[in-house]
């Protein structure tokens, strides 16, 4: 690694100073994606903003208002290990848990997996079907936008200089909502997503779809919300054959390339079978156990 | 510019003076002295460089050791006292989980982390638990079976009595 300066700010004011002062400085939080590419020269910043000594920074809590906060150094492996997580947002705890081993879980950050915006990043499609926000601290003030929006593409997001990622707020779902995601790779662990699919659905009492959500990973530049799959599901109640028809409109919403992994072709034939089994996965999830046990 | 960091090791604290660029495996290798921690791939992917950082395990690879200043490390030589092996260590030996022993002490630090938080674990939940830990010796059955029968051997006494403290 070639050698940079290392700032550890104690407050936001600070460590925005620091990423002003020092434009090609980067920020760093679990190291996972940024000390790997920095070893490999792909990255070479002259400074480097370690968030993770920032207040409240490993801050994951819950609030009926105002939903789940996760700060900037929340690990993957508290996400995993979260009751809280795992019972309200599934799609999102699930992701955390596909990630790397437990070594990297315990390093790698949530946020940081947004930042890094890779296509196949295992948190993104969980969090984009619970409509997640990422708050953003700046030279200019606080602002705030969907995860959906600030990725934009592969390994590019929204920050501008001196910009940094504060914390994610993910909305409190609603009731009778539920959330799965699953990821295909070759190998069980150790390997990125070949497709992720994470998917999330709001029943009415009488079990009428009043709200879903869809997003594919590894299929586009960018995770992809299947609106199209979406709106099928909408309104409507979740029979088998619902759920095939959204599944099939998804597989085609997808714009996957070949690569080394897999083919176009096995990807979007993936993204069906698994948008299905996340759809009976997340509407299980959404269904309350009483009922459960009685049907 | 250097940082001075103080970091304790296996119990023992140290001050050392470290560049930013410097990893904690490099730290701990090459400034301290301990070179029972391995480097193998370097990039997250192998687990040889596994320590224990406050309490959770961590590749040592990919924390620089500014990173850890104020932090409790535990490494492979803080696992054995000086009479005798830990219960993980002594399964590997009489089960044969070791050959070229490169992957060694990475594998012995992720399970004794692994029955500090669940001390009756599944095989699956072994696996899973070694899933950052490569070796391209034992074909890792003589490694699951080690730690399996380390989660036996770990005496149950001993246990009750910590938790009749709290
Ligand atoms: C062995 C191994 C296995 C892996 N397996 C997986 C996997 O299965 N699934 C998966 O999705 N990923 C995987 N990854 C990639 C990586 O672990 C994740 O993307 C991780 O979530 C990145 O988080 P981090 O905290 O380590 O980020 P860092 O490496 O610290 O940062 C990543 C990028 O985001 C920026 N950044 C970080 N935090 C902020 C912030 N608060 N504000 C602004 N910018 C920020 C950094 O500048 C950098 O560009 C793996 C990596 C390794 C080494
Ligand atoms: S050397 Fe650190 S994981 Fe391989
Ligand atoms: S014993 Fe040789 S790599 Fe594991």
């Amino acid at each position: 690694m070639q050698a940079f300066e290392y700032f550890q700010p104690k407050t936001v004011r600070e460590a925005v100073q620091a990423l002003h002062k020092h434009p090609k400085a980067m920020v760093l939080a679990g190291g996972t994606d940024l000390l790997v590419r920095m070893k490999d020269r792909v990255n070479r910043p002259p400074a480097v903003v370690d968030v993770k000594r920032l207040p409240r920074s490993d801050d994951l809590s819950y609030a009926g208002k105002t939903g789940l906060h996760i700060g900037a150094a929340v690990s993957m492996r508290q996400v995993e290990l979260s009751s809280v997580a795992q019972s309200r947002f599934g799609a999102i705890a699930q992701g955390a848990t596909f990630v790397g081993s437990i070594q990297i879980r315990n390093r790698a950050t949530v946020i940081g997996n947004v930042c890094n915006a890779a296509p196949s990043a295992d948190t993104a499609p969980g969090l984009i079907v619970h409509d997640a926000k990422v708050q953003i601290a700046g030279p200019k003030g606080r602002r705030t936008m969907t995860v959906e929006d600030f990725m934009k593409g592969p390994g590019k997001n929204d920050l501008k200089r001196g910009e940094f990622v504060l914390g994610i707020q993910v909305p409190a779902p609603k009731p009778r909502t539920g959330s799965a995601y699953v990821r295909h790779t070759p190998r069980e662990a150790m390997d990125i997503a070949v497709v992720g699919v994470g998917a999330s659905v709001t029943l009415s009492p009488k079990g009428i779809c009043t709200a879903a959500g869809i997003c594919l990973g590894a299929v586009a530049p960018v995770p992809l919300r299947a609106t199209k799959a979406e709106s099928i599901l909408v309104g409507q109640k979740l029979t088998p054959g619902k759920i095939a028809q959204a599944a099939l409109v998804a597989s085609d919403e997808a714009r996957p390339i070949t690569d080394v992994r897999a083919t176009a072709g096995f990807r979007r034939e993936m993204v069906r079978v698994l948008t299905e089994r996340m759809i009976k996965a997340a509407s299980r999830a959404a269904t309350p156990t009483r009922s459960r046990r009685a049907a | 510019m250097t940082h001075d960091i103080e970091l304790t090791v296996n119990g023992v604290a140290h001050s050392v003076s470290v560049e930013p660029r410097k990893t904690l495996l490099s730290v701990l290798r090459d400034q301290l002295h301990m070179t029972g921690t391995k480097e193998g791939c370097s990039t997250g992917d192998c687990g040889a460089c596994t320590v224990i950082l406050d309490g959770k395990t961590v590749t040592s690879c990919l924390v620089l050791g500014v990173e850890a200043d104020g932090s409790d490390v535990t490494t492979i030589e803080g696992i054995a006292t000086c009479e005798e092996l830990h219960p993980v260590q002594e399964a590997i030996v009489e089960k044969g989980g070791v050959q070229c022993g490169f992957c060694t002490a990475g594998i012995i630090v992720s399970s004794v982390a692994l029955l500090n938080e669940n001390p009756k674990p599944t095989p699956d939940q072994i696996r899973r638990g070694l899933a950052g830990n490569l070796c391209r010796c034992t074909g890792y059955t003589k490694v699951i079976e080690a730690v399996t029968d380390a989660a036996k051997k770990i005496k149950k006494p001993a246990r009750r009595k910590v938790s009749k403290r709290k």
